[in-house]
């Protein structure tokens, strides 16, 4: 195994990794090639028959994230999106400042919308208040924004990383049949890289104060795995995370099966950076230590 | 070593409290009904009970032994931490 920091360390040096701010992460290079490979791969591993592929819009009104009970669950990761204020005085006091930039910061406009914490959020929205006669899948991937502060880490904990998603939305039955699956491909998956899986129990950093309790519960119920991938012989990174909201999202968006009760819903993640991470932790920063990724993509069926 | 009364006792105080507490109008809670089924425990209630445990047998509960099957039921939840809390304390 090559050391995180070390692969860090080479992947800046020749200027292949770079940071716009703490956690935004740029890649260009044999390693921003190797990131497109992934998510290629891991694309073409969320979709197939009966799976919706949707495009979402890049930021999610606060609304709906209030809808979703966010804002007792994960506020402290939250990035809004604001623009500057249109009225006169503020734009002519941030073009005549010294610094312009560090003018901004009073010159904005209230945030109506957030720039999305995750993915799947959009889906539960846009189907909000209705009845859906039959279960569904959908994929979609973007841009999740979570601010976790001191934790950043390039690659692994960003504050901007790529998600991509397929949620299930359906019977009880549905999800779990969808999860465990899921669970399988995504191993298969791993080890077809080379990387050896594990899957294990997790829960939310839920925000206090029932936040013990949530974490508890989930925990207790087993409704959320991870996939860990190994980033030395102690530690493990979750690439992955499958999650049974059970009729949670139904209930908060007004989302109903053709029996009239609230649906049951689970999503699967993949954070992309993360596979990037374990893979030149198995491999090196070098492209030519990098094995050739081949048929790693299971063909039969999809989720 | 905890008796057979003690335990009973435990079981009968554990089933008021949950009946107090949990049980919604019209249903009864006994010392097999399974406490994770339906939504009879939410983040807060789960923590209580957490609490309540922990009081009636004085002895804190590490997060490794929150698991499903150890809070099952009224009967399991005596099995499980009245027998462990008599092992240490007396």
């Amino acid at each position: 195994m090559w050391p995180t920091d070390e692969v860090i360390r080479a992947l800046t040096e020749r200027g292949d990794l770079w940071q716009s701010a703490p956690g935004v992460t740029g890649l260009r290079g044999s390693v921003g090639s190797l990131c497109e490979e992934l998510e290629r791969a891991i694309g073409a591993l969320l979709v197939g028959e009966g799976i919706e592929e949707w495009r979402v819009p890049p930021a999610i009104p606060l609304e709906a994230l209030e809808r979703a009970d966010y804002f007792t669950s994960f506020p402290q990761w939250l990035t809004v999106a604001a623009h500057l204020d249109a009225d006169v005085e503020k734009m002519e006091m941030v073009a005549t400042a010294a610094s312009p930039a560090r003018a901004c910061s009073r010159a904005l406009a209230p945030a109506e919308v957030a720039l999305m914490p995750a993915v799947c959020y959009h889906v539960y929205a846009a189907l909000a208040d209705r009845v859906l006669p039959a279960a569904r899948r959908v994929a979609v991937r973007g841009t999740c924004w979570r601010h976790e502060g001191e934790r950043l880490a390039p690659l692994e904990r960003g504050w901007a990383f790529t998600m991509l998603e397929v949620v299930c939305l359906g019977s009880p039955a549905d999800v779990e049949e969808f999860l465990s699956c899921g669970v399988q491909r995504a191993t298969d998956f791993a080890g077809a890289l080379g990387l050896p899986a594990t899957v294990a129990d997790a829960s939310d950093p839920f925000f206090a104060p029932t936040g013990r309790g949530k974490a508890l519960l989930q925990r207790m119920k087993r409704l959320k795995r991870e996939l860990l991938l190994p980033l030395d012989a102690e530690r493990g990174i979750a690439a992955a995370s499958f999650n049974d909201h059970q009729t949670f999202f139904g209930e908060s968006f007004g989302i109903f099966g053709a029996d009239g009760a609230p649906i049951s819903t689970g999503c699967i993640a993949f954070g992309i950076e993360r596979w990037v991470l374990a893979w030149l932790a198995a491999y090196g920063p070098e492209p030519d230590g990098w094995p050739v990724m081949n048929n790693v993509v299971p063909t039969n069926g999809g989720y | 070593m905890r008796t057979t009364v003690d335990r009973e006792r435990f079981i009968y105080e554990l089933v008021a409290w949950l009946e107090r507490r949990l049980a919604p109008p019209g249903m009864t809670i006994t010392p097999t009904t399974v406490l994770f089924e339906g939504r009879l425990i939410d983040s807060v209630r789960i923590l209580e009970l957490i609490a309540w445990v922990e009081r009636a047998t004085d002895r804190q509960i590490p997060d490794s032994r929150i698991v499903m099957d150890n809070f099952r039921t009224a009967e399991r939840i005596a099995d499980v931490f009245l027998e462990e809390a008599g092992n240490v304390a007396d």
